[in-house]
């Protein structure tokens, strides 16, 4: 354009804009006189100015960056949904993490859920930080340890770079400041925090952003954290940066207000960082707000540089002075003069803890119990743990953190408490048994592979695996090397099956007895002592009857111990007085019992009502360490004792490791190291279509359940919209709701005390259930909205189980033990228990013993599981009410559910759903997974879908090490 | 931190005004690096529901990459120009690297002329933008100038009146009428 023109049109535009709108055109046309275009362009100038009130007034950073922010949250949304990268299937979008959006995406080829992190577009897979990246994700998923979030893959397709970890379900604890947690949560979960970043450190992995965003809680009190060194992958360019480093990398790596001073100086940071910031965390979650949190960063900073923030103590009247203490140190601006490892913080948080659950006053925040009265005092009891739990639900929505009170005595064993945690075996198989050389270099150990259990050994730290068992087709396990190292004994189910001892490299195999498991070495490694029986996990009810033999070696001599009782896994004492074992007597409750090694009296050590199993002697013989579940889940704990006598010398000690579920306990000769076996299990609830008519099932599982928490025993309510099922978490074992897609979660009970086998009422207004709660396990009724619970059996024998409705809700059929016999009753339900003796069914021929699952539509036939006496369940069958009689109809499986015909019925056997015609006795084959375990199938009332339980097991051999670096 | 942070870039805008080419090379991973944060922060809002506070955060991102105010500049208006040019620059070189969104992304790309006229925050292309303004700049420097200090430079009216020492109703003026045209023409180009 011309200047001069512009100049012209310019001025008219100017003269124009000031004059009122009614009066511009006139001017206009008076002042352009014969000039049309000159009108025109003016014309279309104030037309425009119209429209410009939004119109660059966000400065071109703000355009800038929100055009960067959209096309990094729009276009995967709508593009990305449904598709496939690599073999992951993205599902939903679930958030934005620290770089990038984050999709829950299902990985065809594992069959799992994983969280798909995609990098922005500008991570090219050339680029030095995705390199870098990589390289360190590598290192990250080498730790997998259960507090971390483990990265599965780090891959790129086309122009896609992701990052795929596993998918956690939860909440993060930025969600959850502000809410009610109660400070033992606190405690427990800047403990487990603590475990991680010891872990990752000890790795040299620093994470450099922790805060409450990225660390997550799951449903069952797991803590997770998240982005491990993701905050490395935002740091600019350095090849770019040159001598501007110091500037770019504090631009962007950590959140201001967790950052350390070190980082905000940027003095070279190391792994205190963390510290730094888990301390952040803590006085956060103490206070409800960040000590250094100001209006803008440099005040901020300032903060973090120069304030010493107020005493919690004195924003929260209920933390001690030791807690103060703590929090002062980790705050400390000097990292020198701050905690040096994250296992310091972790051992003092462990200390207030142990203070903190032994206080009754924190148990409960008692000022939100709405206290209503009632007749007596344990139902008001019960009363308020249940309108607690409702307020809990309202305050935390379906989210809640298990909290199960440890006895107040429970000490930690202190020389474990700085111990590092490793793991051993990484296989997708379940490992067991473990046993450490004496020398603790190298470990062996049971492990499935593709069809047969074989003996593994292993160098301990190292990952090479050696098949010591390559020959046999049959199952090798519980292996156990000799006192000396050169030996290994074992159980095998090869022909002929029994124990078996070989040399150390897998050679020289001979058989030294035709029965027994569990194979333990005398001191002398002259004689090995096994037990009848195996126990692979604890088991409520039964320690079958089981007793210990004590074998020669050389000329396979054997000889029953005296053991006062059913006894399994034995473990002999090192100085070769005494052996130890899991020890049912008569009527008792599971325990640990030593008796001298040519047998004799049993002496029981930390008799308890928990699970106390798997007794494994110190190398000292000063202790004996076990599985428990004392503390709510089983994990390693220990008792003192006198390796002569078997006399218990102080209370039990817990070991606390990284597991929910501790079992299979080995312990090296010098005593530096243990290792065990962590149980991890995952089960969901999946369905199934089922034609009632033609009886056979259509198209593929569907899931209706999927995470973390672990569902059981389902049972839909006949109305057909809401599932109650069992929840066993970490601490904790309780019943849940859940509506029939899965969602809407809710705990119905939510306490120490352990509830199974639920069952909906045929009106669905009521659930009944097994529960501990007074004591021994007894039926208890409970409405689906937690309200009106109320204990239906009073049993005198040990326990009263397994409530099963009559199809018109009157009556309720339940099992009842007696030290190792069970019998089944039917309970008026219209009668109090003081009003009535409910009527005990006949017992089985044989001495078998049986326990009913379902009642027929009909009302005319019972189903149930039925046990040799030895208490080993084997099959399933009918009783008919009218005749009293028994009919067997299959000789395996377990949990028979009627359909709505009352003549078929269904079970589970061997990983197999299978259908039984009760008047033709034929047995037909449902439904069996490809892949992974199936259990507790559960028609649904209207008989056309099948439910069922989907497990999935894994089991890696871990470390204790007390020496890391010895 | 902040305080050192702003002390750099400014010297390297300085550098850079003074001809050295190497200053824009380390500048630029800076402001990107801004620019990320703001639309992790953008984006994090969006989810939250709430409308979005740019100009806060944007106001707070200059502040934090030039300390504008308290800077003692001998040349104080030389230096501001040259930082919203450099701006300019680095933005627009920024747009136009943007990794291309997919065919669908595209069609669902409203185009400038609805962008322009609804009267929610619509913003706008910022390399048609850059073109549009170097046209103008040709018969009218002083309004190209005033868009480039006040939109790429994120000053404000008074700060740009220093610059090109004219009064502050002048600016708001010529900012007016730059938009009106610059506007038109982007409207007209689609």
């Amino acid at each position: 354009m011309n200047q001069d023109r512009w100049k012209q049109i310019d001025e008219l535009f100017d003269a124009v804009l000031d004059l009122p709108e009614a009066e511009r055109e006139r001017f206009l046309s008076e002042k352009c006189g014969g000039d049309e275009d000159l009108r025109k362009e003016v014309l279309s100038l104030l037309s425009a100015s119209g429209g410009t009130d939004n119109f660059l007034e966000k400065s071109a950073m703000g355009v800038a960056a929100k055009n960067l922010a959209e096309a990094q949250s729009n276009v995967p949304k709508n593009d990305i949904l449904g598709q496939t990268i690599g073999t992951y299937k993205i599902e939903k979008p679930i958030g934005a993490g620290g770089m990038g959006e984050v999709y829950l995406a299902y990985d065809e080829k594992l069959k799992r859920r994983v969280a798909l992190k995609i990098l922005p577009a500008e991570y090219t897979l050339s680029d030095e930080r995705v390199k870098r990246f990589e390289l360190e994700a590598r290192a990250i998923s080498a730790l997998n340890h259960p507090n971390i979030v483990t990265i599965y893959d780090v891959g790129n397709v086309g122009n896609v770079n992701y990052i795929a970890t596993e998918f956690v379900e939860g909440k993060t604890l930025r969600e959850l400041i502000g809410t009610n947690l109660k400070l033992k949560e606190v405690l427990e979960i800047i403990l487990q925090c603590c475990d991680a970043l010891s872990s990752a450190h000890a790795a040299r992995i620093i994470h450099r952003d922790i805060k409450p965003e990225n660390i997550m809680i799951r449903p069952d009190g797991y803590v997770k954290i998240l982005d491990f060194g993701l905050a490395k992958l935002s740091e600019i360019d350095l090849n770019t940066m040159k001598n501007f480093t110091r500037t770019a990398k504090g631009i962007i790596i950590g959140t201001p207000a967790y950052m350390s001073p070190e980082q905000v100086a940027d003095d070279n940071v190391d792994h205190r960082t963390d510290l730094w910031s888990i301390g952040v965390v803590l006085y956060e979650l103490l206070t409800g707000v960040n000590p250094f949190k100001k209006e803008n960063r440099q005040a901020t900073f300032q903060a973090i540089l120069s304030l010493e923030p107020p005493l919690v103590s004195s924003l929260n009247a209920e933390i001690s002075a030791e807690l103060d203490q703590i929090l002062v140190k980790a705050l400390e601006k000097d990292a020198d003069l701050s905690y040096q490892t994250a296992s310091d913080i972790r051992a003092d948080i462990k200390r207030v803890k142990r203070e903190v659950d032994s206080s009754p006053s924190w148990s409960r925040s008692a000022g939100n119990i709405s206290t209503q009265s009632r007749k007596d005092a344990k139902s008001q009891r019960f009363f308020l743990i249940f309108t607690f739990s409702f307020f809990l639900f309202a305050s935390l929505g379906i989210w809640y953190f298990a909290a199960r009170t440890k006895p107040s005595q429970a000490r930690e064993a202190t020389e474990w408490i700085n111990a590092r945690h490793a793991q051993l075996t990484d296989t997708p198989w379940i490992e067991g048994y473990p046993s450490l050389s004496p020398d603790g270099k190298n470990i062996v150990f049971a492990s499935d592979t593709e069809n047969d259990r074989n003996i593994y050994v292993q160098r301990v730290g190292g990952k090479n695996l050696t098949n010591l068992t390559p020959n046999s087709k049959e199952s090798d396990t519980m292996p156990v090397f000799s006192p000396d190292g050169k030996y290994i004994a074992f159980r095998s189910e090869r022909v002929p099956a029994g124990i078996y001892v070989m040399e150390e490299t897998g050679e020289n195999v001979r058989r030294i007895s035709d029965t027994g498991f569990h194979p333990s070495w005398t001191a002398d490694g002259k004689r090995v002592i096994v037990s009848d029986k195996a126990a692979a996990i604890h088991t409520v009810h039964t320690v079958p009857n089981s007793a210990l033999w004590s074998i020669d070696v050389k000329t396979g001599e054997k000889q029953k111990l005296e053991s006062g009782g059913d006894a399994i896994m034995p473990n002999c004492s090192p100085n070769g007085s005494r052996v130890a074992f899991w020890y049912v007597a008569d009527g008792q409750l599971p325990a640990i019992a030593t008796i001298p090694t040519t047998g004799g009296k049993p002496v029981v050590v930390a008799q308890s009502a928990a699970s106390d199993w798997n007794p494994v002697w110190s190398h000292d013989g000063k202790f004996l360490y076990f599985s428990s579940d004392r503390s709510g889940s089983m994990n390693l704990w220990r008792v003192a004792l006198d390796e002569k006598t078997g006399a218990q010398t102080s209370d039990p000690e817990s070991v606390t490791t990284p597991s929910k579920y501790l079992r299979h306990i080995t312990i090296a000769r010098d005593g530096k190291s243990i290792a065990y076996v962590r149980y991890e299990s995952q089960s969901n609830l999946q369905a199934i279509q089922f034609d009632p008519k033609t009886l056979k099932v259509t198209g593929e599982a569907a899931y209706i359940t999927r995470g973390d928490r672990e569902v059981g025993n389902p049972s839909l309510a006949p109305e057909g919209n809401m599932f109650v099922a069992r929840n066993p978490a970490r601490t904790q074992e309780d019943l849940i709701v859940f509506d029939k897609k899965g969602e809407n979660w809710r705990n119905l009970t939510d306490d120490k005390f352990r509830e199974r086998l639920p069952r909906w009422s045929p009106d669905s207004k009521k659930i009944a259930f097994h529960s501990d709660r007074s004591g021994r396990f007894q039926i208890w009724t409970i409405n689906p909205d937690s309200s009106n619970p109320q204990q239906l059996t009073f049993s005198e024998k040990t326990a009263a189980t397994a409530p099963v409705f009559s199809p018109d809700g009157n009556r309720l059929v339940f099992t009842e033990f007696s030290e190792k016999a069970q019998s089944s009753r039917i309970l008026d339900l219209t009668k109090p228990w003081t009003e009535q003796t409910p009527l005990n069914l006949p017992p089985m021929p044989d001495n078998k013993s049986y326990s009913v699952r379902d009642w027929s539509k009909d009302g005319k036939k019972l189903l149930y599981i039925y046990f040799e006496p030895d208490g080993d369940e084997i099959g399933t069958g009918i009783f008919d009410l009218e005749k009293q009689t028994f009919d067997k109809m299959t000789d395996n499986g377990t949990t028979p559910f009627w359909l709505n015909d009352s003549r078929h019925y269904i079970f589970i056997d061997r990983n197999t759903i299978f259908l039984c015609d009760t008047q033709t006795k034929k047995i037909t084959e449902l439904y069996k997974p490809s892949s992974y375990e199936v259990q507790q199938a559960v028609p649904s009332p209207d008989n056309k879908l099948i439910f069922f339980r989907y497990l999935q097991v894994d089991a890696d051999v871990w470390l204790i090490d007390s020496a890391p670096n010895g | 931190m902040p305080l050192p942070t702003t002390n750099e870039v400014t010297e390297l805008l300085q550098k850079w005004s003074a001809g050295d080419a190497v200053a824009l090379e380390e500048l630029t991973p800076v402001i990107y690096a801004e620019l990320h944060r703001i639309a992790k922060r953008h984006m994090n809002r969006e989810r939250d529901g709430h409308t979005l506070q740019t100009t806060a955060l944007v106001n707070e991102a200059y502040m934090r990459l030039i300390d504008w105010k308290t800077a003692k500049w001998e040349n104080r208006a030389h230096f501001f120009g040259v930082s919203a040019q450099l701006m300019r620059r680095i933005l627009v070189d920024f747009a136009r690297k943007r990794p291309k969104v997919s065919a669908d992304e595209a069609a669902r790309q409203v185009s400038l002329e609805e962008a322009f006229t609804v009267t929610t925050e619509k913003d706008a292309d910022l390399v048609a933008l850059d073109e549009a303004l170097t046209e103008l700049a040709k018969f009218d420097e002083r309004k190209a100038k005033i868009v480039e200090l006040k939109f790429f430079g994120g000053l404000s009216v008074e700060e740009t009146a220093e610059v090109i020492k004219v009064a502050p109703i002048t600016v708001m003026r010529e900012w007016q009428k730059a938009k009106a045209w610059l506007y038109r023409e982007l409207s007209n180009a689609k």
